[in-house]
């Protein structure tokens, strides 16, 4: 009769070695794979985005291009161009206005401060520069009394500036001489001409033309 | 073997899409971006001119187109000499005197003041030229400065540069036509056109 009793109480697998070692090699293993493929999916994922992100730029940038085209053509660039040499011309016709001189305002003030007794035979009217214009005249006068007269009423006004009176010579019907002064720029500037002698006709006497009517003559194309 | 295989292969794709591709492309992106913040300020600053402009052409608008062709002929875009020379002759004309030795020559610099005056419009060039012109002319004291009066308020601005006067001793048969003394009048005159 067989026992049923196991005789030995030795394991059965007692003589296999164990797997441990194979496995935990094996788990390392999975991970370096795992990890790889997480690289991998990741770095798709990154170019993806990345690629749409470019896509993105560039239709972003297309469009500021043709934006920035239309602006340039709302800007007109003749229009530009018409208004731009509009402003150069007034700015250089205030300057060309502001240099231009009125000289029948010296004429004048000749007229005005030559004595009686005194004629003017030649004139030589320079402009020497910007600011300084010079006079010189030739004349006659009656007696040397007349000559000191003009010299005094010709050095106490402010438009003909340290006039000099020279080669003073008798002869017979008179006394020639010349004189020659500088002539302050501003009391011929035409601007101030033009601005005294609107003042004076601010309320024009009855029958006689407005300014309107003092037409300018049109002296150009 | 398999995995082993494809853990190399996903590495290496992983990296050299990295490397061949993201980087390259993130890098680009920074240009892209520095262009569209430019382009972001230009659009900005062209809004900001449009609205200029729109002002300044709402102030053009106001400006009559009599106004404008005043300012033309006060500063022409070309010299036009020879009809300078015809207007002055029909000018002095109407006084009874005529326009002879006409000689024409560019402007000398009678110094610096335009540049100076310019200011704003930059020192170094005039926005304008100049042509300065010498001619003769006779006739009485009286004639003549209504001439010059004419000549000064002319709507094409044309400045005096030098004036000399002398009297003429004519002959007592052409004497008789004159009530005053007749002088003889050699001018220098400039004339400015816009550049």
């Amino acid at each position: 009769m067989d026992s049923k009793i196991k005789s030995s109480f030795i394991p059965k697998d007692a003589g296999v070695l164990s797997s441990k070692p194979s496995s935990k090699r094996s788990g390392s293993f999975d991970l370096l794979v795992l990890g790889s493929i997480i690289l991998f999916v990741a770095s798709v994922s990154m170019a993806i985005g990345v690629f749409l992100y470019v896509q993105f730029l560039d239709a972003s940038l297309t469009s500021r291009v043709q934006q920035l085209e239309r602006a340039r053509e709302a800007f007109e660039p003749a229009l530009i161009q018409e208004l731009t040499r509009l402003d150069n011309r007034m700015q250089a016709s205030a300057v060309v206005l502001q240099n231009h001189y009125a000289p029948t305002a010296l004429f004048r003030k000749l007229e005005e401060l030559t004595l009686q007794t005194v004629s003017f035979e030649t004139m030589d009217f320079q402009v020497v520069g910007p600011n300084s214009i010079t006079v010189n005249l030739s004349g006659r006068a009656r007696s040397v009394n007349s000559i000191a007269l003009q010299a005094d009423l010709f050095g106490k006004d402010a438009a003909i500036v340290s006039p000099i009176f020279s080669n003073i010579t008798r002869e017979q019907g008179g006394v020639l001489f010349d004189v020659s002064a500088t002539i302050n720029p501003s009391s011929i500037r035409y601007v101030n001409v033009f601005a005294n002698r609107n003042v004076r006709e601010v309320v024009p006497a009855e029958g006689q033309p407005s300014e309107e009517d003092n037409s300018i003559p049109l002296f150009a194309p | 073997m398999t995995r082993i295989i494809i853990a190399l292969l996903a590495f290496i794709v992983a990296v050299v899409l990295f490397f061949g591709y993201t980087r390259a492309a993130l890098d680009s992106t920074s240009l892209v971006k520095a262009d569209i913040d430019r382009f972001n300020e230009a659009l900005s600053k062209a809004r900001e001119l449009q609205e200029i402009k729109q002002s300044l052409l709402s102030r053009y608008n106001t400006f009559g187109s009599q106004d404008l062709s005043r300012l033309n002929r006060l500063l022409p875009d070309h010299v036009d000499n020879v009809r300078l020379v015809l207007d002055l002759d029909s000018m002095a004309g109407k006084y009874g005197m005529a326009v002879q030795n006409v000689i024409m020559s560019a402007a000398p610099d009678v110094g610096e003041e335009t540049a100076n005056v310019l200011g704003a419009l930059g020192a170094q060039e005039k926005p304008f030229d100049s042509l300065t012109m010498q001619f003769s002319t006779a006739g009485t004291y009286s004639d003549f400065v209504r001439f010059m009066q004419d000549l000064e308020t002319s709507l094409r601005v044309v400045d005096l540069v030098s004036l000399s006067i002398q009297q003429v001793n004519l002959p007592e048969e052409q004497l008789a036509g004159f009530t005053e003394p007749v002088y003889a009048y050699h001018l220098s005159v400039r004339t400015h056109w816009l550049k």
